[in-house]
């Protein structure tokens, strides 16, 4: 009990017996103190076989195990867990850096500027964010309204942004209003002049990647009084986005969109949030074309509410392919300095982030991590009641946690990402994370090097 | 066409109790505190049994895994492991997930939904090497599953002609030959219902009798009884058994004939029982098959349906190839050889998944033969007991056979609806627009090439030269 360093073991005070070890605390066999010190030899550390319950190839185990260990400290983990990649063998799994051998030592730690400029445009408005990532979008009633304020205030602490989704703007995300970005997508849920107006960004959802061409579906069960009157729809009834916008069958209609909302609200940033096909960069010179300052992908692999599996796995290319694609094609076009690449759909931990950068993007948005940050086990039961509180709007089930609690688990974590970014800004010898983006330089891919690994 | 073609799902349960990938394991130091219960939103855990003041065994098929029990235990007395019943499902092709899933598909018609992202490799081999395209803002989708559009899923079997002759009265003097409309790119085959009896072998006839589409069956397995399907039936034949079930050929639209050297003499006795019968060559994916594909075609197949092993792997003289590539490989030399167009490709063997149907078609197939897949319906678990002549665990001997046809229905309705899906995505209308449209994939190996090739095969080599 006095041996173990953090805390593993206790008796309380009157007891004749110890707790059952809190093993949570417990960093593992490579300490083994208590083992060595029984007595008896009653204690023994083995890997918890609950683990292998837990997670999947893509955030694996160890890596939600991390993401909690961060939410709950707010810096990189200590704990010896995998954090920077999950198991999925390949795409950003199989990517690493090149750092430098000697420590750049004329760069200071804490002087690299992690900030993003968001507008590229001369005539655009200025729009910076704190750090290269911001929060996607969820909407009110896919997800309840503590998540959504926690992303929210968390978001104003990073001096980031959240998004909407397509749910609504709640009245009491108006004291965050700076830090949101509301989402027009092709439902048109909750999507008015005011909140057009409220927004320094607003993103137009032509694609999700779990789905991509496929439409969104709240089930009814989900569409509480609440959420019904932020859509403006009927209690209890079945919401379906469809796919596409219906009003948008090419790049000038597209161009109208952009208009539109322009002439609504000429202050606003206008992000344009696409998937992966084959022709992404068709699409991305296109949204430049007709206006857009943010071009927003969404690979494959990113989160859902509720997807059909097939569309989660097979529809649309992952987006460690599409980042590189664009980022080219847009450069070769000469119009790469003009609009700002944004990148999202399986990002999930800090070096994920670095990775994507330096892959081409300027900034990459996260989701998943945020809910894992909140209690999330990925366990998919989104739409059939989510038994942490995160995802669903039951008045018994989302008491589990309030914005207070939430906003913090989310902040820790991305102060924890924030800290781990200039890390390795710093061990790649970077002032700044601008100086990252399309530096595919600075990286390796596991698959190319063997049997070069020295000379690495 | 079939305009309004619609498969009707309807619930049909398990027949044996469900087994769920998760085990909720409650020690014997549990204290019967009953916290879990109201833990639990899923109603795992009950008092249940007789004594109120005891806790029951968890209902661990009805776990979510959603870890709120454990962690709520104040004295630690819950586990949650993987459920062994679960590992023992199927091997590493038919893997225990996609055998859950489908039995979720044969028993509710619906396609498999699940909150969160993608949670698997990011690739793999055979078909987890392609990824299908979508469309947006250039080009536009379709809504098939709302039924805002109609997306047709129908396919011709049989030769086409490749032009049409008039005379000088502008009448037709080319003989068209017989095809077969099927309102699904998905054929059946009954190979693998041999030994599990004549109540499975019912249940899949029946299905296919209501879904309008074919079964291939082995001619002596044919029973007289058996008459009201006739019109879903292609007899499966070889040299030796051409006479096993006299007059069935000479009814059959479709007949399928067994690949061997001597092809061009069933053909010839075929011709002789049946003119207008449409041939069809089960062809295995071993030596030249592509060679073989060609010449059964200027012999007069007309169809020629490629045979993969369970697993969807051939054999290319040694070495394996992936069913997806064989499929691409005959394609191509009909593509080259001009006559792609007249002829049929059916595609079996590993078609375990709904994505699977899309993938081959892309590839080039004009249809798929299910088999395997069917049998799982069935709720077969794929432990491979009959193959060693032991006795089903399941007795899948037992079932009643519209219990049967409704599993087999539910499964192809929801395999049609993601087949929709895909289309819908891509932009599509129609199924046949789909065969050989390679551009409407991305495969693993291009991407890869396009761009991490790039930028490191570059940097490797810029490494090496300083």
């Amino acid at each position: 009990m006095n041996k173990c360093p953090r805390g593993v073991h206790e008796r309380k005070e009157g007891y004749s017996k110890t707790m059952s070890p809190f093993e949570y605390l417990c960093t593992g066999p490579s300490c083994d103190v208590c083992v060595n010190e029984c007595p008896k030899s009653a204690l023994n550390v083995v890997k918890n076989p609950i683990m292998e319950t837990l997670g999947d190839k893509r955030w694996s185990p160890e890596l939600l195990m991390a993401t909690w260990e961060q939410a709950e400290t707010g810096n990189p983990p200590v704990s010896g867990l995998e954090y920077k990649v999950g198991a999925s063998g390949g795409g950003f799994d199989k990517l690493d850096f090149k750092f430098r051998k000697s420590e750049p030592i004329e760069l200071g730690l804490y002087d690299i500027d992690i900030s993003v400029d968001l507008s590229r445009r001369v005539e655009s408005p200025k729009v910076k964010i704190g750090v290269p990532f911001y929060g996607g979008g969820m909407s009110f009633g896919s997800v309840s309204l503590a998540t959504i304020l926690s992303k929210a205030i968390a978001s104003m602490a990073m001096e980031t942004f959240t998004c909407t989704g397509e749910g609504g703007y709640p009245e009491s995300l108006y004291p965050y209003g700076d830090y949101v970005i509301t989402q027009v997508a092709t439902g048109l849920f909750g999507v008015r002049e005011d909140t057009i107006k409220r927004a320094r960004i607003i993103e137009l959802k032509y694609a999700q990647g779990a789905k991509p061409g496929l439409g969104g579906h709240l089930l009814g069960s989900k569409v509480t009084e609440d959420v019904a009157r932020m859509r403006e729809v009927m209690p209890g009834t079945s919401l379906f986005s469809p796919f596409p916008f219906h009003s948008v069958y090419s790049i000038e209609d597209h161009k109208k969109h952009i208009d539109w909302i322009k002439h609504i609200n000429p202050e606003a940033l206008i992000s344009v949030k696409v998937s992966t096909p084959a022709d992404v960069d068709m699409v991305a010179i296109g949204s430049y074309y007709a206006g857009a300052n943010i071009i927003h992908l969404d690979g494959g692999y990113g989160g859902t509410g509720a997807a059909p599996e097939i569309a989660k796995k097979n529809i649309a290319m992952p987006i460690e392919y599409a980042i590189p694609k664009v980022h080219g094609f847009l450069s070769e076009e000469g119009v790469r300095n003009k609009i700002t690449l944004v990148a999202s759909g399986g990002i999930r931990t800090a070096h994920d982030i670095a990775k994507a950068i330096a892959l081409g993007a300027d900034a990459v948005v996260v989701g998943t991590a945020e809910l894992v940050a909140l209690g999330c086990v990925r366990c998919g039961n989104c739409e059939g009641g989510c038994a942490r509180g995160i995802a669903t709007t039951d008045r018994e089930l989302t008491k589990q946690f309030d914005e207070d609690w939430g906003s913090q688990r989310i902040f820790n974590l991305f102060s924890a990402w924030a800290t781990e970014l200039k890390k390795i800004l710093w061990r790649l010898g970077l002032n700044s994370v601008a100086e990252l983006t399309g530096r595919h330089d600075l990286l390796v891919h596991l698959d190319y090097i063997q049997g070069e690994q020295n000379e690495i | 066409m079939n305009l309004s073609y619609h498969i009707t799902t309807k619930e049909e349960p398990n027949r044996l109790p469900e087994i769920g990938k998760f085990k909720v394991i409650r020690e014997d130091w549990c204290i019967n505190c009953g916290l879990c219960i109201k833990e639990c939103i899923f109603d795992v855990h009950a008092r249940e049994g007789g004594d109120p003041r005891v806790m029951g065994e968890p209902k661990s098929h009805l776990c979510k895994n959603c870890f709120r029990c454990i962690q709520a235990c104040p004295v630690s007395a819950l586990r949650l492991v993987i459920n062994p019943e679960f590992e023992k499902l199927g091997d590493d092709y038919w893997v225990g997930d996609s055998i859950l899933w489908t039995w979720f598909q044969a028993e509710t018609g619906k396609i498999p939904v699940r909150g969160a992202g993608y949670r698997g490799p990011f690739s793999g081999p055979g078909f987890d090497s392609m990824w299908t395209d979508m469309s947006e803002i250039v080009r536009p989708t379709r809504d098939g599953i709302h039924g805002r559009e109609y997306i047709h899923t129908a396919i011709d079997i049989g030769r086409k002609a490749n032009h049409l002759d008039f005379d000088e009265n502008g009448e037709i003097v080319t003989e068209v030959p017989p095809i077969i409309n099927v309102p699904i790119p998905m054929l059946f085959d009954t190979y693998s219902f041999a030994d599990v009896g004549e109540n499975v072998q019912r249940a899949l006839l029946a299905a296919a009798a209501e879904l309008n589409t074919l079964a291939i069956v082995p001619v002596e397995d044919y029973e007289k009884h058996l008459y009201r399907y006739d019109d879903f039936i292609v007899p499966r034949v070889n040299l030796k058994n051409l006479s096993a079930n006299p007059g069935l050929i000479e009814r059959a639209k479709m007949v399928e004939v067994d690949y061997s050297e001597k092809f061009k003499q069933i053909f010839k006795e075929l011709r002789e029982l049946n003119p207008r019968t449409i041939i069809s060559v089960r062809l295995p994916i071993e030596g030249d098959f592509e060679k073989n594909a060609y010449e059964l075609v200027l012999a007069g197949a007309e169809v020629i349906h490629l045979r993969a092993g369970c697993k969807a792997s051939g054999d290319l003289n040694g070495k394996k190839i992936h069913l997806k590539d064989a499929i691409q490989k005959v394609h191509l030399v009909f593509v080259k050889r001009r006559i792609r167009d007249e002829i049929t490709i059916l595609a079996s063997g590993g078609i375990a998944m709904a994505e699977h149907v899309p993938k081959s078609l892309i590839q080039g197939a004009d249809g798929v033969v299910l088999d395997k897949v069917l049998r799982i319906a069935l709720e077969c678990r794929a432990c491979k007991e009959c193959k060693g002549g032991l006795i089903c665990p399941d007795d899948l001997a037992s079932l009643d056979y519209q219990w049967g046809r409704q599993r087999i229905v539910n499964l192809v309705g929801a395999w049609r609806d993601q087949l929709l899906e895909v289309l819908g995505a891509m932009g599509l209308r129609e199924v046949r627009r789909l065969r050989g449209e390679i551009g409407r994939s991305m495969n693993f190996e291009d991407l890869e090439k396009e761009t991490f090739g790039k930028i490191f095969t570059e940097s490797v080599e810029k490494m090496k030269s300083t």
